[in-house]
């Protein structure tokens, strides 16, 4: 069954080449282009994989995973996705939060689509 | 006679009182010229002080004298202190001061008269020739025997008295001295613009600038140690430092309340000229705006490092893209020139990630995540990211360990970085021969070196080696070209693990890089 991935990024050509690059690799592709979108998309689309940039207008990458879990706790049925931090930022901040939530990895922009490609396939297949 | 003698007697106390009075000479030959007992019957006295320069001659008249009885007078006197000191005056090297009776006017004398007696003396203390006292009378017969004793005993006191005078000009004339010299430091002290601080070895304030006393906030009569209970703490512990190292030693405190204001301390022993310890002086420089300009220039450099990555993302990708062939069929050439372009992203990308750690850096806003781990393993696998690029030069990566595993508290990705841009330049500059990585646990302290046969680098360079944008020998081969940031980087992060990273090197020989890492491991 072909895997579903949610691509969130403010930056039209990045995400048109972050969804070409993946649907050549055979994932379907969805993408929004701010925080507020990527929520209304994730509970529509249900994807099986975020890929998530920081700085995003209206709510930024972090604010998205901490509303998420909000969300959770206030009991509505928000399913778990597994999310790749695509950033510009090379925070170390980023590090720590790998560990918790959902974040699965965090990859540093301008990124190598083999070093993406990997991961992703290592978290969803 | 014996009326005489009382006088005497008198005198000469007198002679005591007055030198004691005064302090310096000029006065007080004045005065003894003016009392100089009259029992001696003379007309006209002189003392004579000799200086390097010529002499002054103080000259008493006691009555009306003629021209001529005056200038026989001043040329015996001349000619006695000349004879007695060996010395030769002219009338031009004479400076003569004379001083009259209160009730006599400076009338000549009407009838001819000329010097009858004349009678001196040296002014002799302790072996010491100070001058000469001379006395002079129209009267043949005026200086009978006795008399000339007391004027003996009268001169004595009166030598005494100048040269105890002249000692006191003397101390008067370098306390002079002092006080100009004094006057000069203070100025220097009081108007420079860092803050001066020196402090004694129980670290009691000695002295203090208005600048330093604004800093630290010390009251203008400060006395012992008023410094206040939170700033106390910093100097007594630079006070240790200095002294246990014995050398200038730097730190930077923040002596801001409302507003910051940060103060760079430089702070060195202060010794006495028998190498006596007194203490310490301290320096103190506002530094607030070189470090809000140092605080700009890195968040411009990391801004810009963040804005720069967006666009290099797209272009990268979009190459990538069409080489795989993602968009279709691409000819070699184009493959080619495409690769070009891919390589050069990368080296953009190299560099704006060396600008970012170099700005964290001097930022001093690198996070830093120390964990316990094995440095060992660490190295092996530094070792085997090298392996092909160096069988690909032929040359042989040599890894040394004084143990199977050496624990360190670290920054993990931080050390492979270390290790990374070390072996990474060894590589680029060697040609032949071999490179060696070798970690060796000692008591205090884990020495780590990457060591090579290449092309070293020449005396003058060496001190340049970890400053920024330094390349040495820049090379055209293949492979990837370095930012000049590599060392500085390597530096920075060995330093805020508490280490120190040196080279040794001999140009065409090869090169040593050392670090050193401290040994302790937090319980």
């Amino acid at each position: 069954m072909q895997k579903k991935i949610l691509a969130v990024d403010d930056d039209p050509h990045i995400l048109i080449l972050v969804k070409t690059r993946l649907q050549a690799n055979g994932y379907e592709v969805v993408t929004a282009v701010d925080g507020e979108e990527c929520i209304q998309k994730l509970l529509s689309e249900k994807p099986d994989l975020l890929i998530l940039d920081v700085m995003l207008p209206k709510m930024d990458g972090y604010n998205v995973l901490i509303t998420l879990k909000e969300m959770r706790m206030l009991g509505k049925n928000i399913p778990k996705v597994p999310v790749i931090m695509l950033t510009a930022r090379g925070e170390p901040r980023i590090r720590e939060l790998i560990e918790k939530e959902d974040i699965k990895a965090y990859i540093l922009k301008p990124f190598y689509s083999k070093e993406l490609l990997e991961t992703i396939k290592k978290i969803i297949g | 006679m014996s009326n005489d003698k009382g006088l005497i007697t008198d005198i000469v106390k007198e002679v005591g009182n007055q030198a004691l009075s005064l302090t310096s000479c000029q006065p007080f030959v004045t005065w003894v010229l003016e009392n100089t007992p009259i029992v001696l019957e003379h007309d006209c006295a002189a003392i004579v002080i000799p200086d390097p320069s010529g002499a002054k001659l103080y000259l008493r008249l006691n009555q009306p004298l003629s021209d001529g009885y005056i200038q026989e007078f001043k040329l015996k006197t001349i000619e006695a202190i000349g004879a007695s000191m060996n010395r030769k005056f002219s009338e031009k090297d004479i400076e003569v001061v004379i001083c009259l009776h209160a009730d006599a006017s400076l009338q000549k004398g009407s009838e001819v008269d000329a010097v009858e007696a004349f009678y001196h003396t040296d002014l002799i203390v302790r072996g010491k020739n100070l001058g000469l006292f001379s006395i002079g009378s129209r009267k043949p017969d005026s200086f009978l025997v006795y008399r000339i004793n007391m004027f003996k005993i009268f001169a004595d006191q009166v030598a005494l008295a100048i040269d105890s005078l002249k000692a006191r000009e003397e101390v008067v004339r370098q306390s002079r001295i002092i006080e100009i010299e004094r006057i000069k430091m203070q100025t220097a002290f009081c108007g420079m613009a860092e803050g001066l601080v020196m402090l004694d070895e129980s670290n009691q304030i000695v002295l203090i600038n208005p600048v330093a006393r604004k800093m630290l906030g010390v009251e203008e009569d400060h006395s012992g140690n008023v410094l206040g209970v939170s700033l106390a703490p910093v100097f007594i512990s630079l006070s240790e430092q200095v002294i246990a190292e014995n050398r200038l030693v730097s730190r930077e405190i923040n002596l801001g309340k409302s507003i910051e204001m940060v103060v760079r301390l430089d702070a060195a022993p202060a010794i006495d000229a028998q190498n006596k310890r007194l203490g310490i002086v301290v320096l103190l420089r506002d530094i607030t705006k070189d470090k809000e300009i140092d605080r700009l220039k890195s968040e411009f450099i990391s801004t810009i490092s963040h804005e720069l990555r967006t666009p290099l993302t797209t272009i990268r990708e979009s190459v990538s893209q069409v080489l795989d062939g993602i968009l279709g069929a691409v000819t070699e050439q184009q493959t080619e020139f495409l690769s070009f372009c891919l390589e050069d992203v990368d080296r953009l990308t190299r560099l704006i990630n060396d600008l970012l750690d170099i700005s964290r850096l001097e930022a001093k806003k690198t996070e830093m995540h120390k964990e316990v781990l094995d440095i060992v393993g660490l190295v092996k696998g530094v070792h085997a990211s090298f392996i092909s690029r160096a069988a690909a030069k032929g040359l042989q990566i040599k890894t040394g360990f004084s143990k199977e595993k050496i624990q360190v508290y670290a920054d993990r990705d931080k050390l492979i970085q270390v290790f990374t841009n070390l072996v990474g330049n060894s590589l680029k500059f060697t040609e032949h021969g071999f490179i060696e990585i070798s970690v060796i646990e000692k008591a205090d302290a884990i020495v780590c070196s990457v060591r090579d046969t290449g092309r070293g680098i020449s005396e003058a360079d060496v001190p340049k080696t970890f400053s920024k944008f330094q390349q040495f020998c820049r090379t055209d081969d293949a492979g990837e070209k370095g930012t000049g940031l590599g060392l500085a980087i390597s530096k920075g992060i060995v330093e805020l693990h508490g280490g120190k990273i040196w080279v040794e090197s001999k140009l065409n020989e090869g090169s040593l890089f050392s670090f050193i890492l401290p040994a302790q491991i937090p319980v």
